[in-house]
C-alpha cells in the first residue's frame, strides 16, 4: 500500500490468519527529525531509522495496522507472513546498515543463524526524486519491490533465501536501480516453531491486492519453506490404522477398502509407519556429560516422527512400542584411565534405555566408538527422544564428538508395535 | 537369482471387484511376505585365526536360515540379500583367551561392514578388564543396513591387536560368531 502526502499509514491485515507471525513495514519519502514510523502497542520493531520501520506481532483479532510520524510524506508500506515460524522468537540476528554514498550496490549486513534450519530475509529502503527498482542479490529470492506514486519516491525490497541456510555468517550483495542516498538495508534470520509431525513448513507472502495484485496474478504467493534436508523423501504423517471387523451388508467402497486393506499394510510394511535415521555429521566438539547428541543430517524419515536438523530432540507423533539403535563416538585427546564413556537413550530429558556399559578409557587412546546398541522403549505422542553421550571424570577439552563416517554418533528410531 | 520383490499394496477404486487372482495377489501375498519376511542365521562353527593388528573376516559355515538365497558358498564371509530393503540385525563374535592366563594386552573391536566401504555398528574394548578366565565377548550387537537386492553384502569382521594371533570360540553354540539378519522396510 501506499499514499502521499500523509502522517500516517493504514496496512491491511486481512488475510493473515490468527496466530501467524505478521511483519509490517513503513518506508517514508523523507528523514523524519529524529525517529521513523511509530508502530502502536504490542509490534516489536525489528529496525527502524528516520525513513522506515519494520516490525512484528502475532497476528490477533485487529484487522489493520496503523503507523504514525510527524510530517506529511509519501509512503509505502507493506506487511508478510510465514507460516511455520516461531511465535514467541520468529526473529534472529536482526542487522542494520546504512550507505551514504550514492551507491547502486548494497551489501546486507552479515547474519549467523544459530540453526541450520534458518532461512535468511534482506529488506532495503530508499527515497529518492525517481523511481527505484531493486535487483535481489545471489541467494535472495525477491517477494516484493514497491515503490511510492509521487516524488520523492520512498521505495523498498523484501527477498529471502528461500531455503534454510548454514549456520555461517551470511551477506548478501543487492542493486538498486539509480544512485540513492542513503540505502538503508536490514538483515535478519526466520526461527521455525517446532512442529510435530509437520513435513513442510509455507511461507505465503501477503500481496497488497490493491496496488501490487497484478504483478503476482494472485493476492497470495505461496512458497513451500521445505526443512528437509536435501536428498531426503518424508512422506505425509500416517496415523495408526484402525482395523474393524467386516459385517455381511458392509459397503466395500474403495474408501473402506484402501481404509482396511491398502493403508494397514502400507503401516505394516513399514513405508508409512514413523521412522527415522539421524546422526550429527558436523563439527566435532567438547563433550560434557550427559550430552544430548545435536543431530544435524537426517537419512530417512518416514510418518508422523520429527526433528529440527542441529537440535537433539526427535518428536514423537504416533503412539507405541519403538525400537532403536544407537551410536556413540567418542574422540579422546589424551588417554587415561580416569574416563569411562557410555550411550544412552533419554525420553523427555529422562535417562530410559542405557545402551552401552560404561567402559574405561584405558588403552583406547584415539577414536571410541560403541555402536550398535539396541534399545526398546514405550513412548506416546508428544514424547521426545534424544541420543545422549555420558561418561565420568572427563575433562571436557579431552572428550570430543566424532565425525567420520563410520565413528560418527547416530540413532535409529522406529515403530515397533503398539 | 530368482527375483524378488517387496509387495506395493493397491489403492483401490469403487469400479474394483477383486476376483480370487487379485485377492491373492494384493492381499494374501503382501500378509505372507509380512508373516514370513526375508531372513538369514549364519553361525560360523569351524574356529578360525584373527591375525595379531589385522582385520580377520568371519567365514560362515553353518546356515540355520537363509529364507531367499543370501548365502553363497563362494563367498562365505557375505550376506548378499536378494530382495531389496532396510535389514535391521544382530552379530557377534567371541575371542578365545591365550592359553590360560589373563589376556589384557592391547584392544579388539568388531564390525558389521557392508560393501567392505563402511561399517554399520561395531563394538570397540580394551583388553585390559580381562582375566584368566574372561575373554572378549561381543554378542548381540545391532544394526540397521540398506541392501540393493543384488550386489550390497554384508560381512563381520573383527580386529585384535593383543600380540599374538587370537581364535574365535567356536565350542558351544552360544559363543559362536553369529549373524541375523531380517527385511526391516522398504528402501
Amino acid at each position: 500500500m501506499r499514499g502521499t502526502g500523509a502522517t500516517s499509514a493504514t496496512l491491511s491485515l486481512s488475510g493473515v490468519p490468527t496466530g501467524q507471525v505478521v511483519f509490517a513495514l513503513v518506508c517514508l519519502s523523507n528523514n523524519e527529525p529524529v525517529t521513523g514510523p511509530a508502530f502502536p502497542a504490542g509490534w516489536t520493531v525489528i529496525a527502524t531509522s528516520q525513513s522506515y520501520t519494520l516490525a512484528w506481532k502475532v497476528k490477533a483479532a485487529e484487522t489493520s495496522v496503523k503507523a504514525t510520524w510527524t510530517n506529511a510524506h509519501q509512503w509505502v508500506g507493506h506487511v508478510f507472513t510465514y507460516v511455520g515460524l516461531d511465535t514467541t522468537t520468529p526473529v534472529e540476528g536482526a542487522a542494520t546498515a546504512e550507505y551514504t554514498t550514492g551507491s547502486t550496490s548494497f551489501v546486507s549486513p552479515s547474519v549467523t543463524p544459530t540453526n541450520t534450519n534458518r532461512w535468511i530475509v534482506n529488506a532495503a529502503f530508499v527515497f529518492n526524486a525517481a523511481t527505484r527498482t531493486f535487483t535481489p542479490g545471489a541467494g535472495l529470492t525477491e517477494r516484493y519491490d514497491g515503490t511510492a506514486t509521487v516524488s520523492p519516491y520512498p521505495s523498498f525490497f523484501w527477498a529471502d533465501t528461500n531455503a534454510p541456510v548454514t549456520q555461517a555468517a551470511h551477506t548478501y550483495t543487492s542493486t538498486v536501480s539509480g544512485s540513492s542516498n542513503p540505502v538503508r538495508v536490514v538483515s535478519f534470520a526466520l526461527v521455525p516453531a517446532v512442529v510435530r509431525g509437520s513435513t513442510t513448513f509455507n511461507v505465503d507472502a501477503q500481496m497488497d491486492a490493491k496496488g501490487h495484485a497484478g504483478r503476482f496474478g494472485s493476492s497470495t504467493l505461496s512458497v513451500d519453506l521445505d526443512f528437509e534436508v536435501a536428498g531426503v523423501s518424508m512422506t505425509p504423517s500416517a496415523p495408526l490404522p484402525v482395523i474393524t471387523t467386516w459385517q455381511n451388508g458392509d459397503d466395500h467402497d474403495e474408501d473402506a477398502l484402501n481404509a482396511q486393506w491398502r493403508d494397514p499394510l502400507l503401516f505394516l510394511l513399514k513405508d508409512t509407519a514413523p521412522q527415522i535415521h539421524a546422526e550429527f555429521a558436523g563439527t566435532a566438539f567438547n563433550l560434557t556429560s550427559p550430552q544430548a547428541m545435536p543431530l544435524d543430517t537426517v537419512t530417512m524419515q518416514r510418518g508422523d516422527i520429527y526433528f529440527v536438523p542441529g537440535q537433539s530432540r526427535i518428536y514423537i507423533g504416533v503412539s507405541g512400542m519403538y525400537e532403536g539403535i544407537l551410536q556413540g563416538g567418542f574422540a579422546l585427546t589424551t588417554a587415561t584411565t580416569a574416563y569411562d564413556f557410555g550411550t544412552a537413550l533419554y525420553v523427555n530429558g529422562v535417562s530410559r534405555a542405557i545402551c552401552d556399559d560404561p567402559i574405561c578409557g584405558d588403552a583406547l587412546s584415539a577414536t571410541q566408538v560403541f555402536g550398535g546398541h539396541f534399545a526398546r522403549v514405550r513412548l506416546a505422542a508428544g514424547d521426545y527422544v534424544e541420543l545422549v553421550q555420558y561418561g565420568h571424570n572427563w575433562v571436557s577439552t579431552h572428550v570430543k564428538s566424532t565425525t567420520s563416517q563410520d565413528d560418527r554418533s547416530f540413532i535409529k528410531l522406529w515403530w515397533a508395535g503398539v | 537369482m530368482t527375483s524378488f520383490t517387496v509387495p506395493s499394496p493397491r489403492t483401490w477404486k469403487n469400479d474394483d471387484i477383486p476376483d480370487y487372482a487379485v485377492l491373492q495377489t494384493e492381499l494374501f501375498d503382501t500378509m505372507d511376505f509380512l508373516a514370513n519376511p526375508p531372513a538369514l542365521k549364519f553361525r560360523q562353527t569351524v574356529q578360525m585365526n584373527c591375525t595379531n593388528s589385522a582385520w580377520s573376516t568371519i567365514i560362515w559355515d553353518g546356515i540355520e536360515l537363509d529364507t531367499h538365497g543370501a548365502f553363497s558358498s563362494a563367498n562365505s564371509t557375505r550376506a548378499t540379500p536378494q530382495v531389496p530393503g532396510w535389514y535391521k540385525g544382530y552379530f557377534g563374535v567371541d575371542l578365545d583367551k591365550l592359553g590360560t592366563s589373563a589376556d589384557t594386552t592391547g584392544r579388539r573391536e568388531v564390525q558389521a561392514y557392508w560393501n567392505m566401504t563402511r561399517s554399520y555398528g561395531r563394538k570397540m574394548a580394551p583388553a585390559n578388564a580381562f582375566t584368566a578366565s574372561t575373554f572378549f565377548c561381543a554378542q548381540g550387537l545391532s544394526f540397521l543396513a540398506p541392501f540393493n537386492g543384488s550386489t550390497d553384502y554384508i560381512q563381520v569382521r573383527i580386529w585384535q591387536n593383543s600380540g599374538s594371533t587370537l581364535k574365535t570360540l567356536v565350542s558351544r553354540t552360544d559363543y559362536q560368531p553369529v549373524l541375523y539378519m531380517k527385511w526391516h522396510c522398504r528402501l
